[in-house]
Order: C-alpha cells, then sequence, then structure tokens
C-alpha cells in the first residue's frame, strides 16, 4: 500500500509543480538566492581561515604540532581562537604576543550571554543574547503587597498606604521602570497600583557620575525626599507593615514625596561622608503645602557611615528641612531630624539592626506656634537565614503641641522563603491620649516578580 | 592652625594615595587576579571576603566610598551581584567604572557560560541565574581569559604601565601553564570521579577536571533541600558512587554533616575564593582544591 503510494504522490507533486510554473519560478529564484547567500559564506568563512592561518604562523616557531595535538581534545572553548590559549600548553616554551591576542580575541568575542548588561526584564530576558532591542529594554519589576487584618477600632483618617480595615488590604502593587539613558544619566520610574487607581510614587533621573567633579550627584523629578532613614525607604523594604508613627504624623503617612532637584555631595574622606540637599514645591499638606509661588520646600541632609567591625557598620544622620504651611500666607514649617542605625551582619544567614529616628516640627499656626516631636526605635533581627523577628516602639509628645500624645508597640515576625517572597505576622498596640487603646493585628503578603532587587542599606 | 592643617592632609591623604590605579574587586578572588597583572602599579582592594556568600552581600556605605574612589571595578558579572552592586555603583557617582566603561571589567565576558537555562524557565525553579552560572573562576583555563581582560582594561586606562601590565599578563600565563602542568597527576585522579556540590559552585572546576557533580544538596538554587530531597541523594550515593559532598564554608553544614554520616563519605568545607584558609594567590586556591579534593576521592 506503502509502496504504490508513494508513486502517485510523486506524480501529484510534480503534477502540481508544473501546474504552477510562477511558483516554480520563484522556487529557482529562492535557490539562486541561497547559492549566492552560499557564495558569500564561502568567501567570508575562507577570508577567517587565512586569518587563522597567519595567526598560525605566528605561533607556529613556539608551538610545535605534538603539543598543539594534545593540547586540542582538552578544551573545547568558544572559539577557536582560544584553543591553542586556554590550554595547558606541556612545551614549555613561554606565554608570548601570540597566546596574549588569542586570548583578547576570545575575550573581545563575548557572546551578548556574558554581557554585564543589567536591562533586562527579568525573567522574560533572553539569556542567550536575545537580539539588541531585548536589551534596551528598561529594567520592569512589581511588587504586590496586600493582606488581612483585625483592628479593635478600625482607623480613620489618611492611613497612606498602612492596613486599612478589619478585612483585607491591598497596600499597594508597586511597578518599578528603570534603566540607564545613556551615560550620564539613568531614569527611575515607580508607580503605585492601588485598588481604586495608580498614583506616581517616585519617577526621577539620577546622574552616573560622567562628565561631573567627582562625589557630585543629581537628582530630579518626583522623589521620596530624603529626610531621615524611613522617608524614601519604600514600603516593602519598610521592616513593620505599617509606617513609623512620627513619620506618618509630621511627614506623610505614604512617605514625603515632592516635585523638585536634589543636589548631593560625597565627600574625599576615607569614611561615607554624605551631603544632600534638595528644593521642592511643597505641595504635601501634612505640614506644608503653602499655596504662594514663592512657598518652596528646603531640605538638607548630612549623613555619615563607618565600619565599627568587618561585620558592625554605623550611620549617623542628621537632616532640616523648612518650608511654608497651608494655614496662612508666609506661615513656616521647620523640621528637623536626627537618626542612627547600628546593624550588624555577621553572614547572608545572621543579622540584627537597631535604628531610632527622632523628628521635631516647628509649625507657625494664624496666632500661636507649634512644637510637635515623635521618634520611633526598633530592631530587627534575621535568624536562620528566612525568619526575621522586629520589635518597634513608637512615641508622639515630645513635645506635644497640635498633634496628640501617642504611643505604640509593634512587635512582628516574618518568614522569607526566598528573597523574593515574604509573610510577615504584626501586632500593634496603640494609646492615643484620652482613648481607649487600639488593639490590631495584620498578616502581610509580599512577592517579588522580576529582576533581583536591590536591596538599599 | 597646626590642628586644621593635620585635618586637611588628612583629607588630602586619599588624593595621594591616587597615585596608584586603584582596583575595587567584588570578591577577593578577581583582586588576586588583578594583583598579579597590576603588580605594584595598583592598590587593590576587595569588598567582599573570601568567607561570604557572594550572592548575598550588605550594600554598606563603605562600598559606596571605595567604589567612589575607585580607577576599575571588577565584577563578575552574569548577575552574580545583582543584589547589592547595582545600587552602590548608581551612589558611587564614579562615571569612569559603570558597565560597558573602560573602568568596568566584566569579568565573564569572553567566557564558555555553562548551565543557560533554557527559554523556558521562571523562579519556581529557584534563585536560577537567568544569564548562565557565575562561578566561572575555578577553571584555570577562563583565569587566564579573565586575566587578559583585566589587562586590557588596566592597558587602557592607565597607558604607561601597559608594558609592565602586559610582562605581568605574561608571566602569569606562564606560571599558570606551569602549574597547569604541575596539577596534571592530581587530576588524572580526580578524573570521572563523582561528588554532591551543595550549591552549583564547582560546576566550571568540574569541568575542568572531569570531576562529576551528579547532584546538588540545593534541589534548587537558593531554596533549602527538602527531606525527600535529602533522602534521594542518600540513595544516589551508593547507586552512582558517589565519593564525596563539597560546600563552601558559608553554606549550612547540617545537611551536609547529615548525609556525610549516614551515606559515609567525606564532607569537605572548600573554599571557592581566596581570603580564606590562609590563601592569598589563584594558585593557591586551586592547589588547595585540588589538594583537598584528591586527597578524599584519590
Amino acid at each position: 500500500m506503502n509502496r504504490f503510494g508513494f508513486v502517485p504522490g510523486l506524480a501529484t507533486l510534480l503534477l502540481l509543480g508544473l501546474a504552477t510554473p510562477a511558483r516554480a519560478e520563484s522556487e529557482v529564484e529562492m535557490l539562486r538566492r541561497e547559492v549566492r547567500e552560499l557564495k558569500n559564506t564561502v568567501q567570508q568563512l575562507t577570508q577567517i581561515v587565512r586569518e587563522q592561518d597567519r595567526r598560525i604562523d605566528r605561533l607556529a616557531p613556539e608551538t610545535t604540532p605534538a603539543a598543539a595535538k594534545t593540547a586540542a581534545p582538552q578544551a573545547e572553548p568558544p572559539a577557536a581562537t582560544a584553543t591553542a590559549a586556554t590550554a595547558a600548553k606541556t612545551d614549555g616554551v613561554p606565554n608570548g604576543d601570540a597566546e596574549v591576542s588569542a586570548l583578547l580575541d576570545t575575550v573581545n568575542s563575548a557572546p551578548p550571554s556574558a554581557g554585564s548588561d543589567s536591562r533586562s526584564i527579568g525573567l522574560w530576558r533572553y539569556p542567550s543574547g536575545g537580539g539588541g532591542a531585548a536589551k534596551l529594554l528598561p529594567d520592569i519589576s512589581f511588587v504586590p503587597i496586600f493582606g488581612v487584618g483585625y483592628f479593635s477600632q478600625d482607623p480613620t483618617g489618611d492611613v497612606g498606604h498602612d492596613p486599612a480595615r478589619t478585612g483585607f488590604t491591598l497596600q499597594q502593587i508597586e511597578m518599578a521602570v528603570s534603566s540607564a539613558i545613556d551615560p550620564y544619566f539613568r531614569f527611575d520610574i515607580f508607580l503605585s497600583f492601588l485598588e481604586d487607581g495608580v498614583e506616581l510614587e517616585e519617577g526621577y533621573f539620577t546622574t552616573l557620575g560622567a562628565g561631573l567633579p567627582r562625589g557630585l550627584q543629581f537628582r530630579g523629578g518626583k522623589m521620596l525626599i530624603p529626610f531621615g532613614r524611613q522617608n524614601p525607604k519604600h514600603l516593602h523594604f519598610w521592616s513593620f507593615a505599617d509606617n513609623n508613627l512620627v513619620n506618618s504624623r509630621l511627614l506623610n503617612p505614604e512617605g514625603l514625596g515632592e516635585l523638585g532637584l536634589e543636589m548631593s555631595y560625597l565627600f574625599p574622606t576615607p569614611f561615607f561622608l554624605q551631603l544632600q540637599g534638595g528644593f521642592y514645591n511643597g505641595d504635601n499638606d501634612t505640614s506644608f503645602g503653602g499655596t504662594r509661588k514663592q512657598d518652596f520646600l528646603y531640605n538638607a541632609r548630612l549623613s555619615t557611615s563607618v565600619d565599627i567591625t568587618e561585620n558592625l557598620t554605623a550611620l549617623i544622620g542628621s537632616s532640616l528641612a523648612f518650608g511654608f504651611n497651608d494655614t496662612g500666607p508666609g506661615n513656616r514649617t521647620d523640621l528637623v531630624g536626627g537618626d542612627f542605625l547600628l546593624r550588624w551582619k555577621p553572614s547572608a544567614r545572621t543579622g540584627l539592626s537597631w535604628q531610632t529616628e527622632y523628628i521635631l516640627r516647628r509649625m507657625q499656626f494664624p496666632g500661636f506656634l507649634a512644637s510637635d516631636g515623635g521618634l520611633y526605635s526598633y530592631v530587627e533581627a534575621q535568624f536562620l537565614k528566612n525568619w526575621y523577628a522586629a520589635f518597634r516602639y513608637d512615641q508622639m509628645g515630645i513635645p506635644q503641641g497640635v498633634v496628640p500624645k501617642e504611643f505604640r508597640l509593634t512587635p512582628a515576625i516574618g518568614y522569607a522563603p526566598t528573597e523574593f517572597s515574604r509573610i510577615r505576622l504584626q501586632y500593634e498596640y496603640d494609646k492615643t491620649a484620652n482613648a481607649d487603646p487600639v488593639h490590631s493585628m495584620f498578616l502581610q503578603f509580599q512577592f517579588s516578580l522580576g529582576p533581583h532587587g536591590v536591596h538599599p542599606f | 592652625m597646626k590642628k586644621l592643617f593635620y585635618l586637611l592632609s588628612l583629607l588630602l591623604l586619599p588624593a595621594w594615595a591616587q597615585a596608584k590605579v586603584n582596583v575595587v574587586a567584588t570578591l577577593p578572588v578577581f583582586g588576586a587576579l588583578a594583583t598579579e597583572i597590576g603588580g605594584d602599579r595598583v592598590a587593590v582592594q576587595s569588598l567582599a571576603r573570601g568567607n561570604q556568600d557572594p550572592h548575598f552581600l550588605d550594600a554598606k556605605p563603605s562600598y559606596v566610598v571605595a567604589l567612589n574612589k575607585a580607577d576599575l571595578l571588577i565584577e563578575g558579572g552574569l548577575d552574580l551581584e545583582s543584589g547589592w552592586l547595582p545600587a552602590i555603583l548608581i551612589q558611587s557617582r564614579n562615571g569612569k567604572i559603570q558597565p560597558n566603561t573602560d573602568g568596568n571589567v566584566n569579568a565573564a565576558k569572553g567566557l564558555r557560560i555553562l548551565e543557560i537555562p533554557g527559554s523556558k524557565f521562571d523562579r519556581s525553579m529557584g534563585d536560577v541565574h537567568p544569564l548562565g552560572n557565575p562561578h566561572a573562576w575555578l577553571d584555570p583555563r577562563n583565569a587566564k581569559l579573565i586575566a587578559a581582560n583585566i589587562y586590557q582594561h588596566l592597558a587602557k586606562i592607565d597607558p604607561e604601565g601597559q608594558p609592565y601590565y602586559e610582562a605581568r599578563l605574561k608571566d602569569f600565563l606562564n606560571r599558570l601553564d606551569r602549574k597547569m602542568a604541575e596539577w596534571e597527576p592530581l587530576l588524572q585522579k580526580i578524573r570521572g570521579k563523582k561528588a554532591i556540590s551543595y550549591h552549583k559552585s564547582f560546576s566550571y572546576f568540574a569541568d575542568w577536571t572531569g570531576l562529576e557533580i551528579v547532584a546538588n544538596i540545593e534541589a534548587k538554587p537558593g531554596i533549602p533541600p527538602s527531606s525527600k530531597h535529602i533522602d534521594d541523594l542518600l540513595k544516589i550515593v551508593p547507586q552512582q558512587g558517589v565519593k564525596a559532598i563539597l560546600a563552601e564554608s558559608f553554606y549550612p553544614k547540617k545537611v551536609p554533616a547529615y548525609l556525610s554520616e549516614k551515606a559515609g563519605i567525606p564532607y569537605l568545607m572548600l573554599p571557592s575564593d581566596t581570603d580564606e584558609y590562609g590563601i592569598v594567590t589563584y594558585f593557591e586556591l586551586i592547589d588547595y582544591l585540588l589538594r583537598e579534593i584528591a586527597k578524599a576521592l584519590g
């Protein structure tokens, strides 16, 4: 059956071929093109072979045929040029220019896969060099954070991204897009997807140092301003599910983010010493929001860090900000802050941090000046690689002006199966003066989709 | 006034020290190779220590300072340092050492990369390196290429020293060739022998020596082994004739110790970098690995 089937099949094909001369013609065209291409390839190959020959000639006085034979099967490097160079030479003849140039040829013939290009869309990156266009795509990652909680009394007012109610809270899905623009700039965009909309969390350029005096850096766009340690940190790098009390009350529950320009300088000292200064619109209405056109917000921060031992690092900073508030034309707000961090990190699996920050606000109201201050202090321990335990003390009202006196105690425990996921359970005791204490419990889930996140210090 | 003078000279001290080419290596082993090529013309500093897991380092402010002062940065590439290096590289404000500049050596360039995942993979398979296994320096054939790579960058940023660097590179290659001939008897002992390793840190070493790594304690990179996987490993040992367990000192010791005891094979705690076990040079590192592994398997 098969045998007989073959003949009519072939006949049909032939007939079809004859019946469609146009197609046959195009096939001839195709063949011609292929032949041309092949010719080109052969020419190219001939050229390569000639070049290789020349190289071998140069090698000849040093490499005996016997050595070349034993060397060849030992290694299977990517490029033929590397064979002689990377395998052990057994002839005892010293390495010369030919070896060096062969090695350099191999290094510089790097396949795209070995390039250091950090631009990629994480897991969608083509691992073995997926062409030029793919490499130009920016890094894109998402960090969804949500959870479920119980409050003995649900919070009221603006709580930012903090857990908001008994039941489920989508704290945010952060989308980060970043890329180097050119040798001079990079740009980072952080969008915050919420249940009812999208917010621009940050979007700013950073200079990369090329063409600038060493130590100088500029950033511009919308930024979480570098006032203290906590404010510039994104939600998924917080050690707790909610913002620190003093940050919420005096800066902003979501963090004080403003449009502006920042200049910073890293001093050429043997230890870390950095001065950051910036001016911003000052639209944020927790402490600012002045409406006159000259109502800008100015911020400065000086921070220094030393490694006390190889595993123990200290960081001390002080911040200053002033601007105008919306309680009346020309009413000023001054913020002063001090912070310190002690971090002990003996291994990748264990660690202990202690961070404390104090913020004082002097705010002019019509007819009076209010001074409000507060602090937080927390310790966080990493143990058994994946486990984190943290305890925070929050206090408002030192001194007390217009913000009610309040204190909170917050223990939390977290488990991070990998770097890309984390589950956190947090209890909070919150006591505001002249009110019943509020107890709350929150179970938080954090995920990270996309390229390896970089952990800020 | 005198005090002010001292203070000023203290501030100027780093400027004076910059007479040498400042090389910052992410790992000590790259620092060791840079010293081979750069000799007296370079001042080498490594960020990680030999006993630290290169995947997880804290992006400490002191690293920012080191990178700010660097003339040359040597990184492993292939996302080895992606958890901490990019952040400090931006903060370093140093345009000379950013990726794809003369002051940035990507050590993986031109190497034959092992274990590049196929097009279909995701993180349910563990913390897979999308660009392939980055632990490439334990193969001396790669060390030659890394050394040549470092040489070409040093020659570019310090053209006056080019003849010096070239002579040192040739000398290094000669010594490495002599060593590779010397290592041959040890390789004979290892070739074809089977071992289990904790992480995929020894893939390139195995590729060079002919040692066969039949399984990893981490079934998926970065994920601790399940008890089922440990049972599987216990079965593999007699089935395949596994002779030893290899692990770096920064990995948990419990599982390898348990396997070693149950299966009756040695547990070798090994360096994968210089700056540990008194190892300073690249030669000492490979010497140490070959000696210890040959001793256990031979």
